[in-house]
């Protein structure tokens, strides 16, 4: 498999299609436990000799912690199943293994979502090369399960924490920093940027960077740009199921239909939702959806609202601060992003019965 | 006609990785050609290609936008393309094939 290109968009979808689930899981056991737990649910029970020492699951709140730290632990590990993912899809099973300890690694030193995307890159051509090593026979069988997994992950993970651990954590802290001192109409601006970011890419790295971002500064007591993140992931895919409605001879069936689960899946925060859209015609879906979020996102911090949960969608609207705000940023930015794309789109793939686009195709068929 | 066997796989794992079995199927049943197609969504493997099917294909074609694992194609004729390929022109993708193929 020599001399195939080495495809990056590839490796990074990979890598987010392992860890869109669990960051789901994560979000929505959070958002729950802190719905019915209440905000401080996560100290509801006092740390033992283990944080389950005190564990009662047996009353309310108790039972609620559980839950919560079900969902916490999901999100500690979402950065290590996406640099495994990624790791695991340059150089296989092999890079799996330090994948995911380094990816731990780096959500834990607060270099997050970036330390692990880059590190996976690096893993994955160290794995490469150590996989081209010509050894003595005898010990050809202790590559995959030994020396593979202990040097790999030494190397990389020594350089990671020498190299880059600091200093990504720094530029994190310099970044939550200045939000921080933002303030009135910056703080519309910030919910702007985030906003768009979340559109940008939906459920892709830039996205997932902004999250990041968000979640960190949730973690420090800042709250409003958790509020831009939810509402920037929310309002694409239920603007692109607008479009179909305001512009329903545009789109064809497959594109209607996969519209109708889109809604649903953008009210519960999942911008992958609208990927379908994205994939088919992004040069006038990510700018419609850019447009819509940036605008949400700019009203809702805007207006001060502020989430303590990171996830859960509309169903955590009624805890946050000033919901109302959120609901009429939600709608506005969903009806702009419907109301640009139900323009822009082409119309032509009609019905069923679409029309071939020509393309100049040309493939490279390979014996494997 | 070509026996072809496919596999589809898209970033979520929910949408494209089943518009464009579809499609392909449509497309291949049109064109008088024998298809199967895996998916390999989310949810895991489904309509998997089976080692004797994989033996009298005449083509694998993946049509992927994440890793797809290929050792089990030793020696075969594989095709790999994006997926978007196969939403904007399955027809167009299996021509080419036949074309390549001198079939």
């Amino acid at each position: 498999m020599a001399g195939q290109k080495f495809n990056v968009k590839k490796h990074v979808m990979t890598g987010i299609s392992y860890m869109i689930p669990i960051v789901v899981c994560g979000g929505i056991l959070c958002a729950l436990a802190k719905g019915f737990g209440g905000y401080n649910i996560g100290s509801a029970v006092e740390a033992g000799a283990t944080p389950f020492s005190n564990l009662n699951p047996f009353t309310w709140s108790g039972f609620w912690w559980g839950v919560n730290k079900l969902g916490s632990v999901a999100m500690d590990f979402a950065v290590a199943v996406m640099t495994a993912g990624v790791a695991y899809s340059i150089a296989g099973r092999p890079g799996i293994v330090p994948g995911i300890v380094i990816g731990y690694c780096s959500a834990q030193s607060k270099a997050g979502f970036l330390g692990g995307l880059l590190m996976a890159f690096i893993i994955g051509a160290f794995v490469n090369w150590m996989k081209t090593w010509k050894l003595p026979k005898w010990c050809e069988g202790l590559m995959p399960v030994m020396i593979i997994p202990v040097i790999s992950t030494f190397i990389c993970g020594m350089i990671f924490l020498c190299l880059f651990a600091i200093p990504l954590s720094i530029i994190m802290n310099v970044f939550q920093k200045w939000i921080v001192s933002l303030n009135g109409g910056a703080k519309a601006v910030i919910g702007g940027v985030i906003g768009a970011c979340m559109g940008f890419d939906m459920g892709g790295p830039v996205n997932k960077t902004a999250s990041m971002a968000a979640n960190a500064l949730g973690a420090d007591g800042i709250y409003g740009p958790m509020a831009a993140k939810i509402i920037g992931g929310m309002t694409p895919p239920i603007g692109i199921f607008i479009a179909t409605l305001i512009k329903k001879n545009k789109f064809s069936k497959v594109e209607l239909e996969t519209a109708k689960t889109a809604f649903p899946m953008g009210l519960c925060f999942i911008t992958e939702g609208v990927l379908p859209f994205a994939a088919a015609d992004p040069v006038r879906v990510i700018p419609s959806c850019m447009i819509g979020s940036a605008l949400a996102g700019a009203i809702a911090v805007g207006m001060g609202c502020e989430s303590v949960a990171g996830h859960g969608g509309i169903f955590v609207v009624p805890m946050m601060k000033n919901p109302v705000w959120f609901l009429i940023a939600l709608i506005a930015g969903s009806a702009v992003t419907g109301i640009i794309y139900g323009l822009l789109k082409k119309p032509g793939t009609e019905d069923g019965e679409e029309k071939e686009t020509d393309l100049d195709i040309d493939l490279d068929i390979q014996i494997q | 006609m070509i026996k072809i066997l496919a596999i589809t796989a898209c970033t979520a794992g929910i949408a494209h990785t089943y518009i464009a079995r579809e499609k392909l199927e449509n497309a291949a049943k049109e064109m008088g050609d024998f298809i199967k197609v895996e998916t390999q969504g989310s949810i895991g493997v489904e309509n998997e290609l089976k080692p004797e099917e994989i033996r009298e294909a005449d083509i694998i074609l993946i049509a992927a936008d994440i890793r797809v694992n290929k050792d089990r194609f030793m020696g075969k004729a594989v095709v790999e393309i994006p997926i978007s390929m196969i939403m904007k022109s399955p027809k167009g993708v299996i021509s080419k094939i036949h074309q390549k193929l001198g079939k």
